[in-house]
């Protein structure tokens, strides 16, 4: 067969990488009717006394080895530049809720809210809590309803899959794989294939 | 022995050592087609379209389409769908890798270990070819139906690729059915069984670029994804499958 073992297993702890990173986004949908009762839920809340109307933050030390897939991407994607606060608090101004949690000691008390970002797989928005100088918890204000959560998992895979530009081959092969031919395509390589067969009608068929 | 032919609206090869497993093999094709096409008002789905038959009293081999459908549906939350926008059922994208399925075990149970069936694209085989070396299996280029942009050598397996290449729109978005899904090309898909490379191939296409990692998250399955701009991404195990 095709697979070995270490494919398998690469996969399956990428998987819980995935599903470990999407534990916020999974906790929300729990605490919001979503059905979520067969997946495994990602690192829990460091802080059992935070809110339970939002998304709690996961423990830092259980967060992927991988820098990258940080926990916090799904609720507050670093791209767009993190946190803004509504009111005139020193923002956290690259990156993360992580990075933001990091600097506990220059946060104020209070709840901030996020800009509605495009977190490419829908848009996001989130609010940020903030209790004895520190980020307590993140509430979701605007998620992705449209999408499904294969897809936002299927998205943080994505980084992390090998990319080349494709190039023609000139190796003989037995047969070809590909989408269904557009019907003049299809023709031609219908008349091929008869031709190859050895048929002799190759132009009359449709 | 090679021969292809024309069943189900499109070419169809099957190559085995076998002139009777071939022939079998294609008797097999030529039945499905009178019972799964949408396109003949006597097959049974156009039946079941009409209302003519009670969904409990369908074909075994009906049943078996529909509830593979649903299950793939589900397992992919609803990329997968035969419903189309209209109401009406199209199992067109579950029926022509069930069917290649079909026909290999038909083949296998002849007694032959070495055989390719290829219809429309999508590839199962076995074994080796008739000089004795693996099945290679290239991918067509989504930019130019005469070149090939990969070379495979699965062994025992089967590859189905979807594209936005296709006749009409048969693949679209359940989630968002006017979406133009233009950003993936064409995806591979690579499994031990044609049907299921079929299915999920149609699924994450669908999914747009999420399909790749749709993909890899799934085990049992590894993909290639082609991009609008000639960009290939593939999943952590497909380099396996090259051939050399």
């Amino acid at each position: 067969m095709f697979t070995n073992p270490g494919s398998t297993m690469k996969k399956v702890l990428l998987s819980l990488a995935v599903l470990a990173a999407s534990g916020a986004y999974v906790a929300f949908e729990r605490e919001h009717g979503g059905d979520t009762a067969n997946l495994p839920l990602g690192p829990m809340p460091a802080n059992s006394a935070a809110p339970t109307d939002g998304v709690t933050l996961p423990a830092p030390p259980a967060a992927p080895p991988n820098g990258n897939l940080s926990p916090m991407r799904l609720v507050a994607p670093g791209a767009a530049g993190g946190l803004l606060p509504v009111a005139d608090v020193a923002p956290a101004t690259n990156g993360t809720v992580a990075q933001a949690q990091v600097a506990a000691g220059a946060l104020r008390d209070g709840s901030f809210k996020g800009p509605s970002v495009d977190a490419y797989w829908g848009r996001i928005q989130v609010e940020a809590v903030v209790q004895g100088g520190r980020l307590t918890a993140v509430h979701m204000l605007q998620y992705p309803s449209d999408r499904r959560r294969s897809r936002a998992i299927s998205d943080q895979v994505l980084p992390y899959l090998e990319q080349e530009a494709i190039a023609n081959q000139s190796a003989n092969v037995d047969t070809i794989s590909g989408a269904t031919l557009t019907s003049q395509a299809y023709q031609r390589s219908l008349q091929s294939a008869l031709k190859q067969a050895g048929g002799a009608q190759g132009g009359n068929n449709a | 022995m090679r021969e292809t032919r024309l069943i189900m609206g499109m070419p169809i090869t099957i190559d085995a050592a076998n002139p009777d497993a071939v022939a079998a093999a294609f008797a097999w094709f030529e039945e499905v087609d009178a019972r799964f096409s949408p396109f003949k008002p006597e097959s049974e789905v156009s039946a079941l379209n009409r209302c003519e038959i009670a969904p409990e009293a369908v074909s075994a081999d009906t049943r078996e389409v529909l509830e593979l459908a649903e299950a793939t549906r589900i397992a992919t939350d609803g990329y997968f769908d035969i419903m189309r926008p209209d109401g009406r059922m199209d199992p067109s994208g579950i029926v022509k890798g069930w069917a290649i399925r079909k026909a290999a075990r038909l083949i296998a149970a002849m007694g032959l270990s070495d055989y390719c069936v290829e219809a429309g694209g999508d590839v199962q085989c076995a074994g080796h070819n008739d000089l004795g070396a693996p099945w290679r299996v290239g991918i067509r280029n989504p930019f130019d139906e005469t070149r090939i942009v990969k070379v495979l050598q699965p062994g025992n397996a089967g590859v189905a690729t979807s594209g936005s290449y296709v006749r009409g729109a048969h693949i679209y978005d359940p989630h968002a059915p006017s979406a133009v899904l233009s950003e993936i090309v064409g995806l591979t898909v690579v499994a031990g069984d044609i049907c299921d490379a079929d299915r999920f191939a149609t699924a994450a296409f669908a999914m747009g670029r999420d399909g790749i990692g749709f993909i890899e998250a799934t085990p049992g399955l590894e993909g290639y994804a082609i991009d609008r701009h000639g960009t290939a991404t593939m999943t952590s195990g497909f380099r396996r499958l090259e051939a050399r």
